[in-house]
């Protein structure tokens, strides 16, 4: 049954492409800003850029790491509540359809 | 130099690289509808997918520079697509158009067209992260692991998107 | 479908772990789980998470309150100290360790534990059982265990715990919602 829904899903989404007119708009608005972009070189910075730019480096490795270790724990955090929710879930929709039939104890 | 060896393929790349329009429209060419399909199934809506598809390649072009490979690009492309219509989703998501954007049918697909526009509707329907990773596994046939190293997921957190999406779907299907 | 349970009663199992908190230092309610590294070889599946009270603190940094779902993330965690789960799936039926579960049981059956519901299904074979830690009317651990043919999980957590809260997050985190059973 898995295998088959997962043959069938593949073959829902298999992808399409955009109509020709979206593609022919898209490939001039890319030859308009190609056209306009202009670039800025200004000699003698290349030495600062470079000491800059190992500096930052390790700056923004540290950053990021911290970052990862963050969004790490996030995930873990909604995945675990989500598996609590479920788990409740489960538990509440075994008393709460079948309350009716012998009634709640306790209370 | 055979055109699929790896320095046909390097040479290629250095061609976009370097500015070439006609290079860069062929890359266009060739990845537009993983990205529109990504938006498209992400936003469901056309017109949003659209815009999506537009700015992803917009970036593109300013960022080429810094792509070291055509397989690179892909890779980035997927990434910044699924990211800008999870984003989006959860900022403002867009209404669905309906029917007639999610039934396209493929003449040369033989199978139950109602039974695919049925899961194209459901899988539209999962929540955004679950939905990202059923059409990333799904329309891109990547495993879970790159799933979580796209989205920047526990590999665990992928799986249990996609056992419980599965779930969800069969139940609705049934 | 038959169920046959023992239960307090949902409602009051709400209020009673709604009711005021916030430390469950003294009465050891926290409770770490077993790694139980033996089921996790087996799994096929398989989902640990250890979240201590500064995991806890260094995730709900993360969480952005413009988002509805890590808002309720946010509003659910107040107060909690610890959050650990193990959950399983195996593509066969499997055998529980019977070491580590008896482990659990015996800390399950400290006085301050009390197993307030208890469900069992013919249908699908599974059980869920609902532990609270409780120091007079205040409720500062809960332990659900799940126990289906391919599937096993543990839920522990300790602190302020707002189990209407815990249960209204399904389909507000990003996982969708089961439909109900019939």
């Amino acid at each position: 049954m898995t295998h088959d829904l997962e043959q069938e899903l593949r073959r829902a989404l298999r992808p399409l492409d955009p109509s020709p007119e979206f593609t022919a708009r898209l490939l001039g608005g890319l030859t308009t800003a190609r056209d306009t972009a202009t670039a800025v070189r200004r000699p003698g910075w290349h030495p600062m850029a470079l000491a800059a730019s190992a500096v930052l480096a390790g700056v923004l490795g540290l950053l990021l790491y911290q970052h990862q270790q963050r969004e790490r724990a996030h995930a873990q955090l909604l995945e675990a509540l989500s598996i609590t929710s479920h788990s409740l879930d489960r538990a509440y929709r075994a008393v709460h359809w079948h309350g009716s039939d012998a009634g709640e104890h306790g209370g | 130099m055979n055109a699929d060896s790896p320095e046909a393929c390097a040479t290629s790349w250095a061609i976009v690289r370097a500015g070439d329009a006609a290079a860069f429209a062929s890359l266009v060419r060739e990845h537009q509808g993983m990205v529109y399909s990504l938006g498209l199934r992400m936003l469901r809506n056309r017109a949003a997918a659209e815009d999506l598809t537009q700015e992803v390649f917009m970036q593109l072009h300013e960022r080429i520079g810094t792509l070291d490979t055509a397989t690179h690009a892909r890779h980035w492309l997927r990434r910044v697509a699924t990211h800008r219509a999870i984003d989006q989703l959860r900022r403002r998501p867009p209404s669905s158009t309906g029917d007639d954007v999610l039934s396209l049918v493929d003449e040369h697909d033989p199978g139950d067209h109602l039974l695919a526009h049925r899961l194209r509707v459901l899988v539209g329907e999962l929540p955004p992260h679950s939905r990202a990773v059923v059409v990333l596994r799904y329309q891109e046939d990547m495993d879970p692991s790159e799933i979580g190293r796209l989205l920047e997921m526990p590999l665990n957190t992928v799986k249990s998107h996609l056992r419980r999406a599965l779930e969800v779907l069969r139940e609705r299907l049934s | 479908m038959s169920w046959t349970r023992r239960i307090l009663g949902w409602r009051t199992l709400c209020v009673a772990c709604a009711a005021t908190c916030l430390s469950s230092a003294g009465l050891g309610a926290e409770l770490p789980l077993p790694q139980f590294d033996s089921l996790r070889a087996r799994a096929s599946d398989s989902v640990v998470i250890s979240l201590d009270e500064d995991m806890l603190r260094l995730a709900g940094q993360f969480l952005d309150p413009s988002d509805p779902g890590d808002a309720s993330a946010k509003a659910a965690i107040r107060g909690l100290t610890s959050i650990y789960v193990r959950s399983f799936s195996f593509e066969k039926p499997y055998e529980l360790p019977s070491a580590e579960i008896a482990t659990l049981r015996s800390q399950l059956a400290a006085p301050h534990w009390r197993r307030v519901v208890q469900t069992h299904s013919e249908a699908d074979h599974s059980d869920v059982d609902i532990y609270l830690a409780a120091d007079g009317e205040q409720a500062q651990g809960l332990v659900i265990i799940v126990t289906e043919p391919r599937e096993f999980t543990v839920v522990s957590i300790s602190g302020a715990i707002d189990l209407a809260r815990l249960h209204s997050l399904e389909g507000h985190l990003g996982v969708p919602r089961l439909p109900a059973t019939r």
